[in-house]
């Protein structure tokens, strides 16, 4: 331990104000620096003075109660502070992570026109099966669901048999912003054969299929 | 429990002690306890974390007043301590009362 880093240790340990503990430091080190200059060995001048913790208390015995009262209050100050910095984070964070849905007529990433004609081109290659071609036109983390054995059973547990579709329903489309990325959410009721189906599908600003859920009606 | 009782007997004194070694020149911390050992034939063995707050107390009484001088030769600087007007007066008192209290302990032990 160099005499640095022991009037650190030292200071670390006194409560008092920074300005007091800066001018101890200061005091500590030159003292230090002295007696080496008079050819002291360091490592004995260390010994000498005490343990960090030693000398620390002779410290905090002897100072004033108003120095440790103004040593408090800056803790508590900076405590204060610091919880403060952290709850006003964590505040923009989740305004930052909710997500902020506009008007998809508002968008100024999205057109309505494309986005619907997206929706219904999924929907057509869902229900064709061609999990293939919807892969190529989905993002990367949902490809691995997009399968007969993933989608298979989901929507047999939905209906067993949705028979063939007979037409596409009323749609609904935001623009969803999260964070910084901006995504088209839509809503479309599709009419089968034996059941009417809502799915909400998701895309990404380069209308790459992010996000699939269906439900009946 | 001759330890404590010596420690308290010798905190009282302190800060007299102090500013008597002042009353002649300014001095820095490491040469204040070096001058308290010998002057006081190692009786007073003062540690850094024991004189700091005691001159930082009486600075803030204005009993004494600090400067750091320069750097020469290579050698770090040195905060000196003075004695102001104020702490000589001080000093004045804190000696007439330590006679009046060493004299009535005298005589009362001397019973």
């Amino acid at each position: 331990m160099n005499g640095k880093q022991y009037v650190n240790a030292v200071a670390k340990k006194i409560r008092c104000s920074g300005k007091r503990k800066k001018e101890i430091k200061k005091q500590l080190l030159t003292d230090i620096e002295e007696r080496v200059n008079q050819g002291e060995d360091l490592e004995e001048i260390i010994a000498q003075m005490g343990a960090a913790k030693e000398i620390a208390d002779g410290f905090n015995e002897n100072i004033t109660a108003e120095e440790k009262k103004q040593y408090i209050r800056n803790r508590a100050l900076k405590v204060i502070l610091f919880v403060a910095a952290v709850l006003i984070f964590l505040g923009l964070l989740v305004y930052w992570l909710t997500p902020k849905i506009t008007d998809i007529e508002q968008s100024a990433f999205f057109d309505r026109e494309q986005v619907e004609a997206a929706m219904k081109e999924t929907v057509e290659l869902f229900d064709a099966g061609d999990y293939a071609a919807l892969q190529e036109k989905s993002v990367s983390k949902i490809r691995p669901y997009l399968n007969a054995e993933s989608m298979g059973p989901a929507k047999g547990a939905l209906f067993a048999d949705w028979g063939e579709r007979k037409s596409f329903g009323q749609v609904g489309i935001v623009d969803m912003k999260q964070g910084n990325r901006h995504f088209a959410m839509g809503e479309i009721e599709v009419v089968y054969e034996n059941i009417r189906v809502i799915y909400r599908l998701t895309y990404t600003e380069d209308m790459s299929l992010t996000g699939i859920y269906f439900r009946g009606q | 429990m001759n330890e404590k009782y010596e420690s308290q007997m010798k905190k009282g004194v302190l800060d007299m002690l102090v500013l008597s070694l002042l009353r002649s020149e300014a001095k820095y911390g490491y040469q204040i306890i070096q001058e308290m050992k010998e002057k006081s034939d190692e009786t007073f063995l003062l540690k850094d974390g024991t004189l700091y707050p005691i001159l930082y107390r009486l600075e803030d009484d204005g009993l004494v007043v600090s400067r750091w001088s320069g750097a020469v030769e290579k050698k770090a600087p040195r905060k000196y301590y003075e004695i102001t007007e104020a702490g000589r007066k001080a000093l004045d008192e804190i000696e007439a009362i330590w006679k009046r209290i060493s004299n009535g302990i005298a005589r009362m032990m001397g019973e």
